[in-house]
């Protein structure tokens, strides 16, 4: 558990739509989502502010990890309880997760419904 | 002995510093590997387009789901970086003979289990028809 701290995992691939023509490469759930509704404008706005958020909380995640790795040697040097003190950024994990889901689901209804960006 | 106590702190920098000649180590896997009637004709790994989107202008099969991990020797490497992770991803695609790997996403460096810092990426290796 502590040497797992801030370790995140690629997310899984989505299925495998390439038999599908371009416009036709969503899930079913993307046309039930509420940005199935938005227009191409709105969509490429929510695109830029969600890239603008996971650039924010990637670079939350990188000063937990830099923290994570000086309690890391501080902890095998100097004093190993400094180790429990690591963060593991879980939530933030989650937040990064949730973006970049979103972030795809808005992609391929971008694609989908052929909007430039 | 004093001279021996001033001279272990000193050695134990060291041993790392002199191991980091191999920064970093990598470990790959395919999944959903598809056959091919006719045997892989690997591609060069410079050949090989990496991108975080899919590909609409042409026509593709899909080749397998690849997954690179990139991971540094010691704690006092730097981190592996996307960058790392991609040509890992190309190496493999390679193999395959994909002439892209679509819809590759990154992880975040973190310790694990088998590294002090480690990098997933994962990716769908894809063969242009035509």
């Amino acid at each position: 558990m502590l040497l797992n701290a801030c370790a995140n995992p690629a997310r899984d691939l989505p299925p495998d739509l390439s038999t599908l023509a371009p416009s036709q490469r969503l899930l079913p759930e993307d046309r039930q989502s509420a940005e199935f509704q938005l227009s191409c404008d709105t969509l490429v706005k929510e695109l830029d502010a969600i890239s603008t958020k996971t650039a924010a909380v990637q670079g939350s995640l990188q000063q937990a990890r830099n923290d994570n790795q000086s309690k890391s040697v501080a902890g095998l040097l100097i004093l190993t309880p400094i180790w429990l003190t690591m963060d593991n950024a879980e939530e933030t994990k989650k937040t990064l997760a949730e973006l970049e889901t979103r972030k795809e689901r808005i992609q391929r209804i971008v694609q989908a419904k052929g909007c430039e960006r | 002995m004093i001279k021996t106590k001033n001279l272990l702190f000193p050695v134990l920098i060291m041993i790392p510093i002199l191991f980091s000649g191999c920064a970093t180590w990598s470990s790959s896997q395919v999944d959903n590997a598809q056959p091919t009637p006719t045997g892989v004709t690997p591609t060069h790994t410079s050949d090989i387009i990496v991108s975080e989107n899919d590909i609409t202008d042409r026509k593709y099969k899909s080749l397998g789901d690849i997954t690179a991990t990139v991971n540094k020797t010691t704690i006092f490497n730097a981190d592996p970086t996307r960058d790392m992770v991609a040509d890992k991803l190309r190496e493999e695609a390679a193999k395959l003979g994909a002439d892209a790997v679509i819809l590759v996403r990154y992880g975040n460096v973190g310790i694990s289990f088998m590294s002090w810092g480690s990098l997933e990426g994962k990716g769908r290796a894809v063969k242009f028809t035509k």
